[in-house]
Formats: structure tokens, sequence, C-alpha cells
């Protein structure tokens, strides 16, 4: 057993069991939801914009909100906030450009996943299978997941890391494999709400100066000169060497919407007449939650000695708060890492389930992929791969990896290197062609890994400065992701114009193709 | 200006963006959508 205060501990098994009964209790009423392959993948038009808004931001706001960038503002200092408020800004600003066309055409075609979205938008298996092969990637930002949730069973209820990541993997697979996307969502929204609770009160602690003398300038005061609110940037740091890797940093963020595990949460909303109010309280809990840095910086000025910088929030509850607070509000953060892990775990499930099996495999063999013999076996897939998924993510972080931002950022920026040209601009350029989607998809992918790990393994040093900073490779595979879809696209044939009203006007087009008069 | 200014201008700069796509770039694409499929229909009309 880890260095724990008894007390805490005490009263955190205790909200422990609280949140095991409430996330079954939800896992239980999602498993009644989910009788289809499609409501098990999407849980389509199953919530309100409230709740989905809630669990978006919660899926996006992942234990490295939580720990990762508390633990870089410990050590960096004010600058830090740089990273953590410019990150949601860039990805709420993505989900502004692609909620409403994700729901339109999901909802039109089928659509599972958003590999399955990119192969519907452009008709083409390829890019479908491409997607979801890349996607695998995702099993690294689970990783980070399981990790940050081990980190926190061992500082809040003194339970032995090695432990707490299978307690972590079985606390998931309790909701997951019963109620798939449904359960995925009803425990996001609720732990959502969590979040916010606990952010405030980390605003609130520092905006007094808690624990400081002098409130908020007694805080910059007890900091570093380096780390003081003062200092900008740092030629030393890759990730805040200069303006302009903090503007990559913004840039690659936009396509961070691509990810897989939140793109597939538009398809769950009642209907695109809900649209405005979703993006609206999504964009400001999103921007919200990342404030969580503050207590990084708080937890450096008060001088609190740790090990693990990434487990400075719930240390910094421990050191101040009475325990019984500290231990919920430990509880809540490890709350905040699981609702991130679960919409990671339903993504990858259904590169197995749909995006390779019912919408690849099927119709190779000749098979339909709407049968219903074939929807049943792809909700088994399904709900088998749930289960592999988060064995394995467990099994990889039993030696536990430093550093949970950077390690998920070597898949996820992959990801958002190839998704972006298609995903992004195919949204608001109907002569997008499949042909520049898929180049754009490909050569995106091989640079971002050649910027970004080719120096890391001594090949052609110094030619890129800032390939030790994934933000920066990525962005840069956004940009070229971007451009490339679109200058191809003006020397490739387009999709064909029936095929494109579908995709862009479906509210004024009648399933068999002829126009409604709404 | 030190770190937590730059950060709430960004953040108000943020919100205007936020408000100026909901209340008026949402309703101009539906607007352009519906605009190039009628503009469509025509041109097959001709």
């Amino acid at each position: 057993m880890a260095d724990v205060g008894s007390t805490v501990a005490t009263w955190g098994w205790g909200f422990l069991a609280v949140y095991v009964a409430l996330i079954l209790g939800l896992g239980y009423l999602g498993y009644q939801r989910t009788h289809t392959q499609d409501d098990y993948a999407t849980a389509r038009g199953g919530f309100g914009f409230l709740a989905l808004a809630l669990a978006y931001a919660a899926t996006v706001a992942s234990g490295s909100t939580f720990m990762g960038i508390p633990g870089m503002a410990y050590g960096m200092g004010f600058k830090a906030g740089y990273y953590a408020m410019i990150y949601p800004i860039g990805i709420y600003i993505g989900m502004l450009f692609v909620a409403r066309i994700t729901k339109k055409v999901g909802d039109r075609f089928g659509s599972q996943s958003i590999p399955d979205f990119l192969g519907d938008r452009y008709q083409s298996p390829l890019l479908r299978v491409l997607a979801a092969l890349v996607a695998l990637f995702l099993l690294f930002y689970i990783m980070s997941q399981i990790t940050a949730a081990g980190w926190m069973f061992e500082t809040i209820l003194g339970l032995d890391y090695g432990i707490g990541i299978w307690v972590a993997g079985a606390l998931l697979l309790l909701y997951l494999t019963a109620g798939g996307s449904h359960a995925d969502i009803l425990t996001d929204a609720v732990q959502g709400a969590i979040m916010i609770g606990v952010t405030l009160l980390i605003v609130f602690m520092f905006a007094t100066g808690w624990g400081v003398e002098g409130g908020m300038s007694g805080v910059n005061a007890a900091l570093p000169s380096d780390m003081g609110w003062n200092s900008h940037t740092d030629p030393e740091n890759p990730t805040f060497a200069n303006w302009w890797v903090i503007f990559l940093l913004f840039i690659a963020h936009i396509g961070f919407t691509a990810q897989p595990h939140l793109g597939n949460k538009f398809f769950a909303i009642k209907g695109t007449e809900y649209m405005k109010k979703f993006m609206t309280v999504s964009a400001v809990v999103g921007i919200a939650l990342p404030l969580m840095f503050l207590g990084g910086v708080l937890g450096r000025a008060q001088g609190i000695q740790i090990d693990n910088p990434d487990a400075i929030i719930p240390m910094l509850f421990v050191e101040n708060l009475p325990a019984v607070l500290a231990a919920f509000l430990g509880v809540a953060i490890l709350s905040a890492i699981i609702s991130t892990a679960d919409g990671l775990i339903i993504a990858i499930s259904q590169i197995f389930a749909n995006d390779l099996y019912r919408k690849t495999y099927v119709p190779w063999k000749g098979g339909d992929p709407t049968d219903e013999r074939v929807n049943q076996r792809a909700l088994w897939i399904s709900r088998l791969s749930t289960v592999f998924v988060t064995i394995a993510a467990v099994i990889a972080v039993m030696t536990p990896p430093q550093y949970l931002s950077i390690l998920l950022w070597v898949g996820i920026g992959g990801i958002i290197a190839a998704y972006s040209g298609p995903y992004l601009v195919g949204t608001f350029r109907e002569e997008t062609s499949k042909t520049a989607a898929i180049i754009a998809f490909v050569v995106a992918f091989g640079v971002y890994f050649v910027i970004h790990l080719g120096p890391q393994f001594g090949l052609y040093e110094g030619w890129y400065p800032y390939n030790e900073n994934p933000f920066a490779s990525s962005g840069i595979g956004f940009i070229i992701s971007c451009v490339l879809t679109y200058v191809i696209s003006k020397f490739t044939e387009p999709l064909p114009t029936s095929h494109l009203n579908k995709v862009f006007r479906p509210e004024r087009v009648s399933p068999d193709g002829s126009p409604s008069d709404d | 200006m030190n770190v937590i200014q730059v950060l709430t201008l960004t953040t108000i700069g943020y919100f205007l963006f936020v408000t100026f796509w909901i209340l008026k770039m949402e309703d101009y694409l539906q607007t352009r959508a519906k605009q190039q499929y009628e503009n469509e229909q025509t041109r097959g009309e001709v």
C-alpha cells in the first residue's frame, strides 16, 4: 500500500463503492436500451443536447486534463496554461465545423464510426479500412487513461498501482460490455457534471490563493521567476519554445476533433435541430474544465513535494482539504479518467465490429451489411473486442509509463494528420474528391511519423527542430493534410452529384433520392 | 501582459467566435446548401 492518509483512503473506498453502484445502475440502463449493433456503436438519436454536451466535454477532458496538464503546470508554472487553455479552443472550434454534417451524414448512411463516416462520405471502402487501421493507435490513448486511473487509486485509496489498473479495467468492463455507447454516454454525462464541480473548486482555491499569503499574486510570487506569469515561453522546452509552436498546438487540436471517440458522439443526439444547443453547452463546459491546470500552479506555490507531478491535483486535495472532501474529489477525478477511457474502448471495438467486419469483410464476401444476422454477429464482436481491448491496455501499462500527455500523442498525432483533411475540408467543400482524400490521408500520416519519430531515432537530426513536440508535428501534419486535400481536389474528379446531394442536403432528399418539400 | 491576461483575452475571442458561428454561420451553411440544391434543380430543368 502506498503512503496515503488512512482517513482519506477509508472515505475514498466508501465513495468508490457509491460510484461503482452508480455506474452499474447506468450500465444496466444502457443495457436495456441496447438491442442492436447500431445501439451499441452509436446510441443513435438517444440523447438530448445537455446530457450529450456534458458527455462530450467529459470525454475530451481526459486524464491528461486532470493529471498530465496540472503535472505540467507543477513543473513549468503558468506557461502550461497555454497548453491547458488553447487545446480545448482548438477542439471546440473543430467541433463547430464538423458536428452537424457528421450527424446528418451518419444518420443518412447509418455510419457507426468516424472511419465508417469517411468511407460513406467518399464512397470509399479503402478509406474506411485505412482510417480504421490508423485508429487502432487509439490503444495508446487508452493505455494513458488506464495509467492515470492506476495513479489515482494509489494516491487516493492507497491501492498499489499494479492492482489499481486492473480495478479500473474491471470497472470499465462492468458497464461497457453490457450497455455500449448508451452506458458510455450516460456515465460520461454524470461524470461531466461532477467534473464541473471539481473545476470550480480548483478555480476558487487558486483565485483565493489557498494556503499561500497574498491571494493570486501571492501564488505568482511564490513561484520561481521562470514559472511565474510573466514567463511566456521557454526555448529549452519544446512545447513552449516560442509562439509558433504554441500556434501549432492550437492548429493540431482543431484536427483533434476528428478522433473517432469524439466524432461518434454526434450520432447520439436526437436530431440536428438540437445541434446549436449542444454546441453552446459543450463549448462553454469544455473551455472551463482545463482550468484545472491552476491546481498544478497552486501546488507548486504551496511547495508540495511530490515524486510524480501527474498526481499533483489529488495531492493538493489531500494536503488542503478535509479527508472526506479530498476522498470525494479523488474519486471524481477517477471518474473523469474512466469517462475518456470508455469512449475510446467503444471506438476501438467498432473498428473490429463495424469497420472491418460489417462494412468491409461482409461486402467483400458478397454479404449484406444490413442483414439481421450480420448485425447480431457484429454486436457480439463489439462486446468481445471491448473485453479484449480493455485487457490488452491494462497489460500494456503494468509497468507505469511516464509523461501521460506525451505518450498518448504518439497515437493521436498520426490520427490528426491523417483524418484532418478528408474530415474537415470534406465537410465544407463538396468538390473534395475521393482521390484527394486518400492521398492526403496517406501522405500526411507519413509526414507526421517522419518528422515526429525520425529524429528521435537519430535520422536527419535538426531538419525539423520541433520534432520532440508532438503538437508541433501534428500541427504540420494537419496543415499538409488540409492543403493536399484542397489542392488535389482541384485536379481530380469530384464524387457524383447524386451522392453529394445525399451527403450535404439530406433534409431535402427523400430516401428514394427525390427532393422533399421541407 | 502576463499569461493570465493573454489567456483571458484568448478566451474572450473564443467565445466571440463560438457566438458568431452558432448565430450566423450555422444558418448560412444551411441556406447555402439549400441554394446549391435549388440551383442544381434549375439547371436540370433548363
